[in-house]
């Protein structure tokens, strides 16, 4: 890995990142710590998340990386410590406030809604809207379908650009494990989220599509979203991440570029020299 | 056909209407939103007894045989807009005692202790609900108004249960096809995924148990009102899973399956053991009804777990053909999308 912060990013991955770094960040993850039991999951985890960055999270196994995602999201209360989103705080929420603030989450396992077609399942992922209300049900047809019209343009459209038009009308269950990141990730772009929290997106993807997924991430970033994603794959790290947080025994280890890291001796010890690369 | 026949048909017509109102209202809490509420039986239970003590005088005009709370002699329809007040309500501490917090498995365990509850509250109260012996002499609606022969009372509770049935059908059918019911089925598949998509899967489940309470209790308030007569023994647990296995065999998450359950198997299965010639001791044919209804879920369980009338696949057609649909994708979403 020789690379130079930004290198493989496409054109506006920089200014983007340039400018971000005049922006308070859009999230700022203090002190955070978790502990299940007896174990200390994370403690003190300390990092910045900054406008329009895919902020990487790395780390070995157990390093406690996806606790960070479930603390931010408020799948898992946080022992101590503080998230602030915005400027808000949000630490202690339960999942759906924190989504509703713009923060959403995919999961380690793709997390589709089986019994939904992929087509619903992007409807789902809309943002909350009033035809959802028991009483646009009771009420006439009409009150809601023209919104869901506009909803449906709009997952044609994230469809026809993930080119899975095709499986539009198939159910999410008869999916392969792949497909249904791909959905997971359409459905995150749907509610249009201010931050989305990636958690090994890549994980049993086969490698080609594990490109698209990477090359639809760097076009969501570069169209102003910002990401926070663990992941094990380096390679991949390296081409979309900038910063990168290193995680091990629950603890920030460092932060930087893959480049900044990659000279760390203690990030190198921890992780990068123990053979993760693959 | 004899007059005696088409009493005995017309009858079961209003049975099944009854049953296809709490199935529909089932439907809408476990084929859509994936509730396993046993204590489904207590709703309608409610629903009966409140359009019981809604149209029923104080107890002191019936010489104190009975004993309960309220008699408020109102007229119809308001005992039965009552029992789906009734059962609505009380949707509300059941889900708050049985949805929040728990999980699915346990949800099932809370809803069938609550039931167990309810049965042995409403048999030890003697003073609530007039105790195991239960109420009786329940005014049937209309009565005293129109003077028609027992065929022709039928035919016209049959036409207020085919009316119910219509409303029933007209909230579940509103429900199941909205946004509001795609969420329902997506809260039944994952939770945690709805959650992080901004929506409050308790709330949810919530609503729909109220809608599908609101929908038991009028099927109870009807059944009552047919019967005049309701008590602990006509609502024990089991009953239950007979909807249940309604539903199951029919085809959950499609109201049409519902229907098919509806038919066979309150009606099919208890009716078709009604003419079976006698045999063993006295009752062994009330209790193989629950052993064939029992077998016969699990025969769906295993070997056709979606019914005999699947949930439907809503289909979406491709391009803007909507025409006048309101854009509410913003700048952010277009730019990621791609201009068009």
């Amino acid at each position: 890995m020789t690379t130079s912060p930004g290198a493989g990013h496409p054109a506006g991955g920089e200014t983007a990142l340039a400018g971000s770094q005049a922006r308070p960040p859009l999230l700022r993850v203090e002190g955070l710590a978790c502990h299940f039991g007896g174990v200390l999951a994370v403690q003190d985890a300390t990092f910045d998340v900054r406008h329009g960055t895919i902020t990487g999270l790395i780390g070995p196994n157990g390093a406690g990386k996806s606790t960070v995602i479930n603390l931010i999201s408020g799948s898992t209360r946080p022992g101590q410590g503080s998230v602030r989103f915005n400027g808000d705080e949000i630490a202690g929420q339960r999942p759906h406030e924190i989504a509703h603030r713009g923060i959403v989450r995919t999961f380690q396992q793709a997390n589709v809604f089986g019994g939904l077609t992929v087509l619903e399942n992007l409807l789902v992922g809309a943002a909350p809207w009033r035809g959802e209300r028991v009483s646009s049900a009771l009420g006439r047809k009409q009150a809601w379908s023209a919104t869901q019209s506009g909803l449906l343009d709009q997952a044609w459209d994230i469809l026809r650009r993930f080119g899975l038009e095709g499986i539009a009308n198939d159910y999410a269950r008869a999916l392969s494990g792949g497909q249904r990141r791909l959905v997971e990730l359409m459905r995150a772009l749907m509610a249009q989220p201010a931050l989305l929290l990636l958690d090994e997106p890549m994980a049993g993807v086969h490698p080609a599509l594990a490109a698209s997924i990477a090359d639809r991430l760097l076009e969501m970033r570069d169209a102003g979203m910002t990401m926070l994603m663990v992941e094990h794959e380096l390679r991949l790290v390296e081409k979309l991440c900038d910063p990168v947080v290193v995680m091990a025994r629950g603890t920030v280890l460092a932060e930087g570029s893959m480049a900044e890291l990659q000279s760390n001796q203690e990030v190198v010890d921890a992780y990068l020299g123990g053979g993760g690369g693959g | 056909m004899t007059s005696g026949l088409v009493y005995y048909l017309s009858g079961l017509a209003i049975l099944l209407g009854i049953n296809l109102i709490a199935i529909w209202g089932l439907d809408l809490q476990f084929g859509l939103a994936g509730i396993n509420n046993f204590a489904y039986i207590v709703f309608q239970a409610a629903g009966g007894y409140a359009a019981a003590l809604f149209a029923l005088k104080p107890a002191k005009a019936y010489g104190g045989f009975e004993t309960y709370l309220g008699g408020f002699n109102l007229p119809f329809p308001l005992p039965l807009i009552g029992a789906a007040a009734v059962g609505g309500l009380l949707a509300v501490p059941v889900g708050l005692i049985a949805i929040r917090r728990l999980r699915a498995d346990y949800q099932a365990m809370a809803m069938l202790v609550l039931s167990l509850i309810a049965t042995g509250l409403a048999e030890a109260q003697t003073g609530l609900v007039n105790g195991p012996t239960g109420l009786a002499l329940i005014p049937q609606p209309l009565v005293g108004i129109v003077h028609v022969t027992p065929l022709g009372y039928n035919w016209i509770f049959l036409g207020l249960t085919a009316g119910c049935c219509a409303l029933a059908w007209w909230v579940a059918h509103g429900i199941s096809r909205s946004p509001f019911g795609r969420l329902l089925r997506a809260v039944r598949d994952s939770e945690s995924a709805v959650a992080a998509l901004g929506r409050n899967p308790d709330a949810l489940r919530m609503k729909v148990l109220i809608a599908g309470g609101a929908l038991a209790g009028p099927s109870g308030g009807l059944l009552v009102e047919y019967v005049t007569a309701w008590g602990p023994s006509s609502w024990l647990y089991p009953e239950t899973f007979l909807f249940f296995t309604a539903l199951i065999v029919g085809g959950k998450g499609n109201l049409a399956g519902g229907a098919l359950g509806a038919l066979l198997v309150p009606i099919g299965i208890v009716e078709a053991s009604r003419h079976l010639p006698a045999f063993g001791y006295p009752g062994m044919i009330d209790s193989l009804d629950w052993v064939v209804i029992g077998a016969c879920l699990l025969v769906f369980l295993w070997f056709r777990p979606n019914g005999l009338l699947p949930e439907r696949k809503r289909v979406f057609r491709a391009g803007r053909q909507q025409a006048g649909g309101t854009q509410v994708s913003g700048a952010f979403a277009q730019r990621l999308t791609g201009s068009r």
